[in-house]
């Protein structure tokens, strides 16, 4: 198959939102949203008015793509990772305080986010528990800390600590009048050397410190101020270190490192090719990988799975692995990721998928039978969509369209209840026969034949010849048996995960919700509007409508004009 | 040159400040004079995640026979004082609780959501109605579109307490998908801002937090834990004033989006603030410093959608909610003690409610697939007893707390309980008999309050939940027939 042009599949279903099967369903991305009311009226949020001011640095040409940002919370797995990197702390505690994140399928969307007492006490209570946990371990303690006391009043050991914590914390120098106050209080009487003297332990001035910055609201929120463009109201030009902040939120999950800081120290990223430079050094660091890794989980719905224990251990490794191998070791273009013939599995897993095992019982490349190919043929993936004691070729229909292909799937009528099965008949596709009679049929005919061409795989990812038909009916002895055929409507047919891989990579399905679903992910925000849609199209048009390695798509992404530029809601 | 507090000259003044008067007269005078003519009025609103039926197998709440001295069907076995089928035995305050059943959440039958009704779908959508008599929207993810009660009572009888709210989740995690799911679906308290939107609050989930939150500026009996705690205490409060001092030199600087976002965060910190400078009440009495609850249980992984109940273990599902629903229960009973706060929202688990029963009750189910088939009749009933069990040990704490003047905490208290969904026809499938149906649920109704009185069985012919809410507020004095969209009350519970 001719492999059509992104652009092309873009502009399709932006502009036409392709109709198929039955009013209200449509194979395009949504493009509903009109750009939000120009923010003149919004509140100042730089030193002055733009309007007419030559000192102001000019409205970058791409304006039409600089998307709306707000305030962010650090995500529960985004503030895991900052005491990480910045207190060598990784308990990971934080689940067990904070509100849960919504997931949209991302955690971090920012307009779902508000403050709360859970928020604030919570934030306290991590706080002190990190703090704790810190001054019980006289080595890590000192290597935080960087100097040693000379007396439990030694400002200079002190101001030592906290500028060079503090710019780590809040992702920015601190200015002196700030360290002051956090030395010395707000009153002057207190404060992390107050409380040291008070105490007798110089210790308890750290612990007076780091309790306050790890609430702090440039701690806890990632706030981007930035400076007025010209002419432009509501628009603002990113500082050296909010876009840093932006940059390693991003393509680390975490805060920015010293390296970093210094760049930003050094106004050196205040222009794309310096960013682009910035980003492929991130992109060697481990915690690239992760954060590469999360986004396609959270994605394609995988991030927790449906069950736990070695095996699933061994599958989100499996997966991790291939994204590591096609992205970051061997740079292969990222439509690999779903075509790929090797998999790596440990010999539990490869005994668990019917493979030959690796040459190390601890993992290993192995190659796919017919059957199989890339990331949709892994357990990860497959364990998602379950529903009445099996796979759900409905559900997986519907994670294959929306979260897949970015397509806009209705929800049932409200006579359907979603949660009663299809009845009167034994095997699964009878049984969901009914969903092609009626009003049913326009949306089912987009859903259900994907995943029914999933079908021979079950919800752990085994190969299998016939569904249970009863659950206390071993499969072999089911009278239900599985074709596998599948088919996207109006693309083609396939049967299994290796023929969807390749179908939806030959008909470009996967590029372009790959950039919106990244673009959501960077922003913080479910909801585009024409301004988010212009860039993501700009990111797209560099691609040329070719596939694409993600480390480049990643770098293309940050070092584009817009993303060192913000919108005001 | 700094000046600098001593820290023992810290102590010295706290203690010399505190022996100006005799302390348990101080404080015991400041709650007499907070209590006007007597002790404060409470409110607690209780919420269950699951449906008292089971598809085309009943419901397990509603007695047989109205009136006093209704049978107990097994649900309501925990209010009487019989062993329970999960160990244990009942709490005995059958007397003080009534059942009102008949109650209806409307839907929309093709010309728009109805008054304080829902939209034909079922899960996380009568939520809303129930807790605010506000109609929600479409679809089935909703949240409440109006204040919900407890917010609406506080500002009627909460006074200065802070916090307003005790606002508590026992069940921590959705357990299905990828245990996200925050936001509105683990909501039951929405108030109304300064700008008249309706804005969720997220509740408490960790017990831990609950306890610190309310007894950490206790004065601990032992001096030198005193000494230390008063120390620390210091340290925080200067900590937040320093953090709430920073938050607002940045909230100017803002856009009008981010400012009312930030606003809201500093809302929040000039609360903990109070806290932490707040006197503490002198302990005695029924008041006094609770145990430490210690580390939070782990939060258990997701259940698996697909492995037909077979499967459950101790851990998958499982965040020892037996455990935290005993802790947070506790926290609200000596909270209301100690006149710390006097409303409270507690949402034992989450709607659609895949919390593991085996921990529970040894039944290898969840409680959503219970309510469709999952176990037997008997497990979901179980299940929803489950709930009960905690609604009753709270309400035999709350009878057997002393008030100063020696009443109960009960005779001035209102709880109220209702449950996801109740039993009948689902206008989803079209089909009777069904767990989706907001036909024939049932709510709990224990406190003396402004008259209520409990032990009856109470059946109406499709009342709004809300009614009971209603019936609770004017309990608790407040001059209302309404809530929300929903006017009337059930005069059966002044019987």
């Amino acid at each position: 198959m001719e492999r059509t042009s992104t652009m092309q599949i873009l502009r399709n279903t932006l502009v036409l939102g392709v109709v198929a099967g039955t009013a209200g369903c449509y194979t395009g991305l949504s493009r509903d949203h009109e750009l939000a009311a120009d923010s003149e009226s919004a509140g100042s949020a730089g030193p002055g008015d733009s309007d007419g001011d030559d000192d102001l640095p000019p409205a970058p040409e791409s304006i039409d793509e600089v998307g709306v940002s707000g305030i962010r919370r650090l995500t529960a797995d985004e503030y895991d990772n900052t005491l990480r990197d910045i207190l060598f702390d990784d308990t990971r505690t934080s689940v067990l305080l904070l509100p849960e994140d919504p997931r949209n399928p991302f955690d971090n969307d920012f307009t779902q986010q508000v403050a709360s007492q859970a928020l604030v006490e919570g934030a306290d209570l991590l706080a002190a528990d990190a703090v704790a946990r810190l001054l019980a371990e006289p080595g890590r303690r000192d290597m935080v800390v960087g100097c040693t006391p000379s007396s439990p009043g030694d400002e200079a050991c002190m101001r030592q600590f906290v500028e060079t914590f503090g710019r780590r914390a809040l992702r920015r120098p601190l200015t002196a009048e700030e360290v002051d106050v956090f030395l010395f209080g707000e009153s002057g009487h207190d404060g992390a050397i107050g409380h040291s003297t008070a105490d007798g332990d110089f210790y308890t001035g750290v612990d007076t410190f780091l309790r306050g910055i790890l609430q702090d609201p440039e701690f806890l929120y990632r706030i981007e101020i930035g400076t007025p463009v010209q002419g432009e109201s509501g628009v603002f030009k990113l500082g050296n270190h909010e876009i840093a902040a932006r940059l390693s939120y991003f393509l680390w999950g975490s805060t920015p490192d010293d390296w970093l800081l210094d760049r930003a120290d050094q106004g050196s990223l205040d222009a794309p090719e310096t960013v682009r430079e910035a980003a492929e050094h991130m992109l060697q660091d481990m915690r690239a990988l992760d954060r590469i890794d999360r986004f396609h989980a959270l994605w394609l719905g995988y991030e927790q799975m449906s069950f736990t224990g070695a095996l699933a251990d061994a599958m989100r490794a499996e997966t991790k692995a291939l994204i590591e191998r096609v992205v970051f070791d061997e740079r292969r273009l990222w439509q690999e990721i779903f075509t790929l013939d090797e998999t790596f599995v440990d010999d539990t897993l490869a005994e668990h998928y019917g493979l030959p095992g690796p040459a190390s019982p601890d993992g290993g490349w192995v190659s796919y039978d017919s059957g199989r190919r890339g990331l949709l043929s892994h357990g990860s993936f497959l364990s998602v969509g379950g529903k009445f004691s099996d796979t759900s070729p409905v559900q997986r229909g519907l994670l294959v369209r929306t979260r897949l292909f970015c397509q806009v799937i209705p929800s049932p009528p409200p006579d359907v209840d979603p949660d009663q099965e299809p009845s009167g008949a034994v095997c699964k596709a009878e049984r969901y026969a009914v969903h092609s009679e009626g009003g049913c049929a326009g949306c089912h005919e987009l859903i259900d034949p994907v995943g029914f061409g999933l079908e021979n795989y079950d919800s752990q990812g085994r190969f299998r010849t016939h569904e249970p038909d009863n659950p206390d009916t071993p499969e072999d002895e089911s009278q239900c048996e599985i074709d596998g055929d599948g088919r996207i409507s109006g693309i083609g047919e396939f049967n299994g995960p290796a023929e969807l891989g390749a179908l939806a990579v030959d008909a470009g399905l996967l590029d372009a919700c790959a950039v919106t679903q990244l673009y959501r992910f960077a922003m913080g925000r479910y909801e585009l509007d024409q301004l988010d849609y212009a860039f993501i199209e700009q990111v797209l048009d560099r691609q040329d409508g070719e596939p694409f390695r993600f480390d480049d798509l990643l770098v293309e992404f940050v070092a584009s004009e817009a993303f060192g530029y913000r919108r005001e809601e | 040159m700094v000046y600098v507090l001593k820290r023992r000259s810290l102590i010295r003044a706290a203690g010399s400040a505190m022996l100006a008067l005799p302390a348990l007269e101080l404080f015991r005078s400041d709650r007499a004079s907070a209590m006007g003519s007597g002790p404060p009025k409470r409110y607690v609103f209780i919420y269950g995640g699951v449906s008292i039926g089971r598809d085309g197998g009943g419901e397990t709440v509603t007695p047989d026979n109205p009136g006093f001295g209704y049978d107990l069907k097994r649900s309501l076995w925990p209010l009487g004082d019989g062993p329970l089928p999960y160990g244990g035995n009942g709490l005995g305050v059958q007397d003080e609780v009534s059942v009102v059943s008949g109650l209806r959440i409307p839907w929309d039958t093709g010309n728009g959501v109805p008054p304080g009704g829902k939209s034909p779908e079922f899960h996380y959508n009568t939520v809303g109605p129930s807790v605010s008599g506000v109609r929600g929207g479409a679809g089935r993810t909703n949240p409440a579109q109006g204040p919900s009660s407890d917010q609406v009572v506080a500002d009627a009888i909460a006074g200065d307490t802070n916090p307003r709210i005790l606002n508590y989740r026992v069940q921590p995690a959705s357990y299905v998908g990828s245990n996200g799911g925050g936001g509105d679906s683990g909501r039951i308290s929405w108030r109304l801002d300064g700008n008249g939107n309706v804005v969720g609050e997220d509740p408490i989930i960790s017990p831990r937090l609950a306890y610190e939150s309310l007894f950490s500026n206790f004065v601990p009996p032992d001096p030198a834990e005193a000494e230390a705690a008063a120390f620390l205490l210091q340290r925080r409060q200067s900590v937040v004033e320093n953090v709430r001092a920073r938050t607002e030199r940045i909230v100017p600087r803002l856009g009008a989006a981010d400012r009312q976002r930030l606003e809201r965060h500093l809302d929040e910190l000039r609360g903990f603030e109070e806290r932490l400078k707040a006197v503490p009440p002198p302990t005695g009495g029924a008041c006094e410093l609770p145990p430490d609850p210690g580390q939070d249980p782990p939060i258990g992984e997701p259940h698996a959608s697909n492995d037909g109940g077979h499967n459950y273990t101790q851990t998958a599902a499982w965040s020892d909610e037996e455990l935290r629903a005993e802790l947070l229960c506790d926290m609200i009973r000596m909270s209301f003690a100690c006149d710390l706060s006097r409303v409270a929202a507690l949402r034992l688990t989450r709607d659609q409610c895949f919390l593991n029963m085996f921990p529970l009750t040894g039944a290898h189910a969840e409680m959503h697939e219970s309510s469709h088939g999952q176990g037997t009749m008997d497990d979901h009933s179980d299940a929803v007893g489950w709930h009960v069990k905690h609604f009753a040990r709270l309400v035999a704490m709350l009878r057997d707390t002393e008030e100063l003047d020696g009443s109960s905490l009960l005779d001035h208290t209102a709880v109220v309980c209702l449950f996801e969904g109740g039993f009948g026809f689902d206008p989803e499938s079209g089909s009777n008999n069904r767990a989706h149906s907001t036909e024939n649920m049932v709510a709990l109704v224990a406190g003396r309050v402004g008259g209520l009185t409990g032990g009856q069985h109470i059946v109406t012919d499709g009342k709004h939940p809300a009614t009971v809410i209603v019936s609770a507020m004017q309990a608790l004095g407040m001059q209302t027939d309404t809530h929300g969209e929903i006017t009337g009350n059930v005069p059966e519970l002044f019987a």
